[in-house]
């Protein structure tokens, strides 16, 4: 009962700290508009057409821009509770380009976090259960340079031999899975290893150094004493106890993908929430601009919360403590 | 060990020499003009007048990549500093200042930490004139609160010793203390920040460059010669490899040195 209440008021914290963040970014995008140079009156009629004074005044009439700010403010953010982002200006709803971006950018990170987890654990594990020895030194090097070699690179190499050099997978673009389902996974193979081969090398080192720590404490040393065989300790005692800070990094790796797919998104064509966010900005669609950031904030911001929970959930001493 | 023997150190300390030369005198070096056009020589591979070969207005890679990296080194210095000096302030007082001051400029940091660097970058220079300056600026702005945290953190040991005590004991005023009793004690944390700070900076230029949003043609930047070449990899693949293992190579000798730097620094590694 207790660590109920204590875990709801976690909870509550949490939820109150979220909100903050995500109304703070909302106020930052809407004041976009206003601290940003240019007119979004004149880039919306074209500036070279030399719109008449009637013409812009009645377009800032539409748009509301002649109110106070305060008024446009409170109303932009309510609009943007009810899921209305505005109108893109080219007259489409921002809302609409968001739906269309946005589950492709979440796709791509998903598949990302699958390749990285998938390699950097095992070889975590066996760096750790190799300590000092040259297998450990070699993956560690390994990871550093996967930190280091920036993902458009990685990806321009890795295109250049799996596309252009071996052709065994498309080197750019998006097919629609109504359209071909087995082109469609092939198009993902290439954007998603680039980008989970980096995140990969992190989720290995905190591997390494989370079992490491595990493995020096009393508890496995009794383990051992008892006469448990090394693989059930390992497997059974240190691999769950060194779990917590690991799922944590994928946590927040997935997090950070929501806007941190823009380099590869850029470099593969992938159409998703990121590549939609660079068009706009060189367009000056302000609008769309300040829809696709509040969106990325959004998940950034819910999958965070989401983590964070998780980690209280998992570690009963952290539920405690903080609370 | 010790820090000049480990594997790799020494190269990435040579590496880093080499930049910082080229970035100085890389004019000086340099074969051919960077923005010379020559349209009889358009991608083509190595050659004996052209090194590394042309890119797609047949202007020679290897100039290119020798002016290339200054814009680049420029940005990454310029913002470290900003981000150094603003993040270290930000810290001590978040440390050291009045509770509900401190309490404020921490939560700030705490959520300005919160955002991929990238998306703030993009935000703010697609909307700027790019150039060397505000890039710098924008960066470093980013960069402030990472420096503010181990600032802090630096700072709140620091205040708990005796020396820093005596400095009260004896009356000095706050700005004394902290340039004499705190700031040269947390100095090496500081520059191990300063270090991982200027490769992440150079990743987000050259990110931004590749973007198209960072350093403005037809001036050479590195990101911005990979992000061009991405369009000729099948005419020219070689194009796109040069800048690839220049700035690589880089980050790969910053980061190593950074973290060896680490390790020398922290007494509790080094006794290991």
């Amino acid at each position: 009962m207790q660590t109920l209440t204590a875990f709801a008021i976690v909870l509550g914290q949490k939820l109150v700290t979220a909100l903050i963040q995500l109304w703070v970014i909302a106020t930052l995008v809407f004041s976009i508009m206003y601290v940003m140079p240019g007119d979004p009156v004149l880039l919306l009629l074209g500036a070279e057409s030399n719109p008449t004074p009637e013409a812009i005044a009645t377009t800032r009439h539409q748009l509301g821009l002649d109110q106070p700010v305060l008024t446009q403010y409170l109303k932009w953010l309510g609009n943007a509770l009810h899921g209305d982002l505005g109108t893109s200006l080219n007259g489409y709803p921002v809302a609409d380009y968001i739906q269309a971006s946005m589950p492709k950018t979440i796709e791509l990170a998903v598949a990302a976090i699958l390749v990285a987890a998938l390699l950097g654990i095992p070889l975590g594990i066996a760096a750790a259960l190799n300590r000092g020895r040259f297998l450990d030194g070699f993956l560690t090097s390994l990871s550093t340079v996967g930190i280091s070699v920036p993902v458009y690179i990685l990806g321009s190499l890795l295109i250049l031999v799996f596309s252009l050099q071996l052709g065994w997978l498309p080197s750019s673009g998006y097919t629609d899975m109504s359209r071909n389902v087995g082109l469609h996974y092939q198009k993902l193979v290439l954007p998603a290893v680039t980008l989970g081969l980096g995140l990969a090398a992190s989720i290995a080192r905190m591997t390494r150094s989370s079992m490491l720590e595990i493995l020096g404490r009393d508890f496995v040393r009794s383990l051992h004493a008892r006469g448990m065989r090394e693989r059930r300790v390992i497997w059974l005692h240190v691999l769950r106890n060194a779990a917590i800070p690991i799922v944590t990094i994928i946590g927040l790796q997935l997090g950070n993908l929501m806007g941190g797919t823009v380099l590869v998104e850029a470099l593969f064509n992938w159409p998703g929430i990121s590549t939609l966010l660079v068009t706009a900005v060189s367009n000056r669609n302000y609008p769309l601009v300040q829809g696709s950031i509040l969106t990325i904030a959004a998940l950034f911001i819910v999958i965070n919360l989401c983590v964070d929970l998780l980690y209280s959930l998992l570690d009963p001493r952290i539920r405690r403590r903080r609370a | 060990m010790r820090m000049s023997r480990r594997p790799g150190v020494l190269a990435s300390a040579a590496i880093v020499v080499l930049v910082i030369l080229v970035a100085l005198i890389g004019p000086l070096i340099a074969p051919h003009n960077p923005l010379l056009i020559n349209q009889n020589a358009v991608n083509q591979g190595s050659s004996a007048t052209y090194l590394l070969g042309t890119d797609e207005f047949g202007r020679d890679i290897l100039s290119r990549l020798l002016y290339g990296i200054r814009p680049t080194i420029a940005v990454a210095a310029l913002s470290t500093l900003i981000a150094a000096i603003g993040g270290t302030a930000l810290g001590i007082v978040g440390a050291y200042g009045r509770p509900a001051i401190a309490a404020f400029v921490m939560r700030v940091v705490d959520i300005m930490l919160s955002f991929p660097p990238i998306l703030l970058a993009l935000l703010a220079v697609g909307f700027w004139q790019s150039g060397i300056a505000s890039l710098s600026v924008v960066i470093g702005l980013i960069f402030i609160p990472h420096f503010a945290r181990v600032a802090q953190s630096a700072t709140l040991q620091v205040i708990r010793q005796e020396y820093v005590e005596a400095e009260h004991a004896m009356g000095a005023r706050a700005m004394r203390v902290v340039g004499r009793a705190i700031l040269p004690n947390i100095l090496s944390p500081l520059v191990v920040q300063a270090t991982l700070t200027i490769a992440a900076a150079i990743l987000l230029e050259s990110g931004l460059s590749f973007l198209g949003l960072g350093i403005i043609p037809p001036d050479p930047s590195w990101g911005q010669m990979i992000g061009t070449a991405r369009g000729y990899l099948n005419q020219n693949p070689m194009y796109v490899v040069w800048p690839s293992l220049c700035l690589a190579l880089t980050v790969l000798a910053i980061n190593i040195l950074g973290d060896a730097l680490r390790d020398h620094l922290d007494p509790r590694l080094r006794q290991e």
